[in-house]
């Protein structure tokens, strides 16, 4: 009778177990995971596999978007769009970082100008942790992001985009870093400064801000 | 539960099971009842029950299941929490056939708790590995084409520093 016991191989648990196997690691080893065959991939894909790196009430705080890339990934915190009162653009994100502990975090906002050909100044960029109450000062320094430029060579002095994959393109906000026990919120923002005489907001279409761990020093 | 001294046997009742390749088991009550999907059966047939056919599970699995089931068939108290903790990573401690055999079994019987230690024992085997390594560790062929492969390490890039 010992030897009636079925051999049987990861891949022929139900791909829901998959799923939720994978559910169990992290959002690094998911993605791992995504790369060692076709059906690992569609498992690791599943939001049944997301579900639990993310936020409990994620569905409440988080527009979620459709795209061949993961969802935590995709993480669009809610974003809110406001014009000042000279017009400046500025964009405000929220999400209640319930990620992995012990992780450096990095927020990128992924965009694409709607226009060719036009040069864009450096707009300001900021990521921090904000609590109940703490009054948001709209003149904080922030960091230069530029978004895209041709004339501008940014050295040390901000951060500079990249062209992904999916024909987005990506520009570091800031970073954070989770802790042992943190459930914070974090605030992610982009405002435009007044000394450029730019209106940016008709000419950049934002898909979402990402969240995910930071990548490495070596880029 | 209720923790009186004497009455406690009555759960010494045993319950009749029967594996897909047709072998009879004789299991307390308590320990079978650890199953929902046997507990569910044992409530609808009453005391009627002669034997309990489990068509999914063979034999040695269900030895398997049984095995921790008697052992979780109480309730833990505070002292015997890490000799039990120790027990049941000693338990998960099987080569891969039989663990995913336990595991599709613990899935159809309903028994979460084991299914969660389960689950948890090949989370476990994956962590920290790179896609090689997951692919020796479980013996997976990779049916991605070269670009294939690449597209996803480019996608998440990230995740493979």
């Amino acid at each position: 009778m010992e030897e009636r016991g079925l051999e049987l191989g990861i891949w022929d648990l139900p791909a829901e177990c998959i799923s939720h196997i994978f559910s169990l690691t992290s959002p690094r080893d998911a993605c791992r995971c995504s790369a060692v065959s076709s059906k690992f991939c569609l498992a690791a894909k599943s939001d049944a596999a997301w579900e639990r790196f993310l936020p409990s009430n994620w569905e409440d705080t988080i527009l979620r978007s459709v795209s061949p890339s993961f969802a935590l990934e995709k993480i669009s915190g809610k974003i809110s769009y406001m014009l000042g009162p000279e017009d400046l653009l500025q964009l405000r994100g929220r999400i209640q970082a319930q990620l992995s502990t012990n992780t450096a975090y990095a927020a990128y906002l992924v965009y694409v100008p709607r226009f060719a050909g036009i040069e864009y100044p450096p707009l300001k960029v900021s990521v921090r942790f904000v609590g109940e109450g703490v009054e948001i000062e709209v003149d904080e320094v922030g960091t230069n992001a530029y978004l895209l430029t041709t004339i501008f060579t940014p050295e040390d002095d901000g951060y500079s985009y990249w062209n992904r994959s999916d024909k987005w393109m990506e520009i570091e906000m800031g970073e954070f870093f989770i802790g042992q026990d943190d459930v914070h919120e974090v605030e992610m923002r982009l405002w435009e400064i007044g000394e450029y005489d730019v209106i940016q907001a008709s000419g950049l279409d934002v898909q979402g801000i990402e969240i995910r761990p930071k990548r490495g020093q070596n880029e | 539960m209720a923790s009186s001294t004497s009455g406690s046997s009555s759960s010494s009742k045993v319950v009749k099971i029967r594996s897909s390749d047709n072998e009879n088991f004789e299991v307390e009550e308590a320990a079978a009842a650890r199953s929902e999907t046997i507990k569910k059966l044992l409530e609808d047939v009453g005391d009627d029950a002669d034997v309990i056919p489990l068509p999914n599970v063979d034999a040695k699995t269900l030895v398997k299941v049984m095995e921790w089931c008697k052992k979780h068939m109480d309730d833990v108290d505070e002292l015997n929490k890490e000799e039990m903790k120790t027990w049941d990573a000693e338990f998960v401690d099987m080569d891969q056939s039989c663990l995913y055999n336990v595991l599709l079994a613990a899935n159809f019987l309903n028994i979460k708790e084991l299914l969660d230690q389960l689950t948890q024992k090949v989370a476990d085997m994956i962590k920290g590995k790179s896609p090689e390594e997951i692919r020796a560790t479980f013996n997976i062929k990779n049916d991605f084409t070269p670009e294939e492969e690449a597209e996803i390490r480019k996608q998440n890039a990230w995740a493979f520093e």
